[in-house]
């Protein structure tokens, strides 16, 4: 969620959206699950490479050149990577979700002069 | 005897070398670190500039175009970014809020207290009027009531009263009234208009007579304070 800025959560605060934080909250569970289902994938897949590969080197009417056993061993390590490095990401995202909380409730003190501020300004880019 | 030779003069060499990078490298680090400390100490400064400032593009300015370009997971991320960050929305939040007892009692009193007394404003106070006159209430009022602060703190300072740098103007002005440093009717006059101030620098509506009224009471009040002739009562 690196996409969500603190400008975001003030422009939230500006327009009075009506539960604001249910739809935040709403949001992280939409990347919290989109991430969780991008790693069970990946770490499924990186899997289903070891055992296809370990079937392969079984049988002895097959035979694999190095090339192609290094390659599958290479794309199931990148694709393990890439399922762990999500799961490491939910980790902070639990943070990133009470960070962002926080800050909204502290804006929300600040609405008032928010609105006015924004009343005073003819536009502000996003 | 000369591969000896060439192995001395190539170890001295590479200590040489070693050591020149050396020395490099941790000059060019100490010009970072130098850097990044002076960086900081603008961005605080800054921060501190647009705390003191009285116009409203300016502090909301530094809300959107600093504080919001941070993204959520650089606040959660970084120890540094939180700080900055919740350093300014503390600071913030103390500067918007609004004095529970001066609302309380200005609210309790019947209108705006009586005029102690006339003067025409000048100075600060001229320019908040102005301010005010040209449809800048926020600024005008917020302008007058640093101007406020700074008188009341001044005067806190050389009666030896207790007061923090960043102590609120309303606790300020019930410091000098325990300490009998002001009389009861300036008190009444500075605590009205410090109840007009914060609530438009908190974002409340305040119309530009209200705000006209409150910037020639604060002139007659601030006024009375510099008179030698007024004499605490009681």
């Amino acid at each position: 969620m690196r996409d969500l800025r603190i400008k975001d959560l003030v422009d939230l605060v500006a327009a009075d959206v009506p539960d604001a934080e249910d739809r935040i909250e709403k949001m992280f569970d939409w990347h919290h699950d989109r991430s969780m289902r991008m790693s069970q994938w990946a770490l499924g897949a990186s899997v289903s490479l070891v055992v296809g590969l370990a079937a392969v080197f079984f049988r002895a009417d097959l035979k694999l050149a190095c090339w192609q056993i290094g390659s599958v061993v290479a794309a199931a390590f990148g694709t393990a990577a890439y399922g762990l490095f999500r799961q490491w990401q939910l980790r902070s995202m639990h943070r990133q979700f009470v960070g962002a909380l926080k800050l909204y409730r502290q804006l929300k003190e600040m609405a008032p002069f928010i609105a006015r501020y924004r009343a005073s300004t003819p536009e502000v880019e996003g | 005897m000369v591969e000896g030779l060439g192995l001395l003069l190539g170890s001295v060499g590479g200590a040489i070398t070693g050591t020149v990078l050396y020395v490099l490298m941790r000059e060019a680090r100490s010009g970072v670190e130098a850097d990044i400390r002076s960086r900081r100490e603008r961005k605080k400064q800054r921060l501190e500039q647009v705390l003191d400032s009285s116009d409203l593009a300016v502090v909301g300015g530094y809300l959107d175009d600093v504080i919001g370009e941070f993204s959520v997971y650089e606040y959660a991320a970084s120890g540094r970014v939180a700080s900055v960050v919740d350093r300014y929305l503390d600071r913030m939040r103390s500067f918007l809020s609004v004095d529970p007892e001066i609302a309380r009692q200005a609210q309790a009193a019947e209108g705006p207290p009586q005029v102690v007394g006339a003067a025409a404003p000048s100075g600060e106070l001229e320019e908040a009027l102005s301010e005010v006159r040209s449809g800048q209430v926020w600024n005008g009022l917020a302008r007058l009531r640093r101007h406020i602060e700074m008188r009341l703190r001044g005067l806190a300072e050389a009666g030896g009263v207790a007061a923090g740098s960043r102590e609120s103007g309303g606790r300020l002005l019930s410091g000098l009234l325990e300490a009998r440093e002001i009389d009861s009717r300036t008190y009444e006059a500075l605590r009205y208009v410090i109840y007009v101030c914060n609530g438009a620098v908190h974002g409340e509506e305040v119309g530009r007579v209200t705000a006209e009224e409150a910037v020639q009471l604060a002139a007659a009040a601030l006024a009375r304070l510099d008179s030698p002739v007024w004499a605490p009562e009681g």
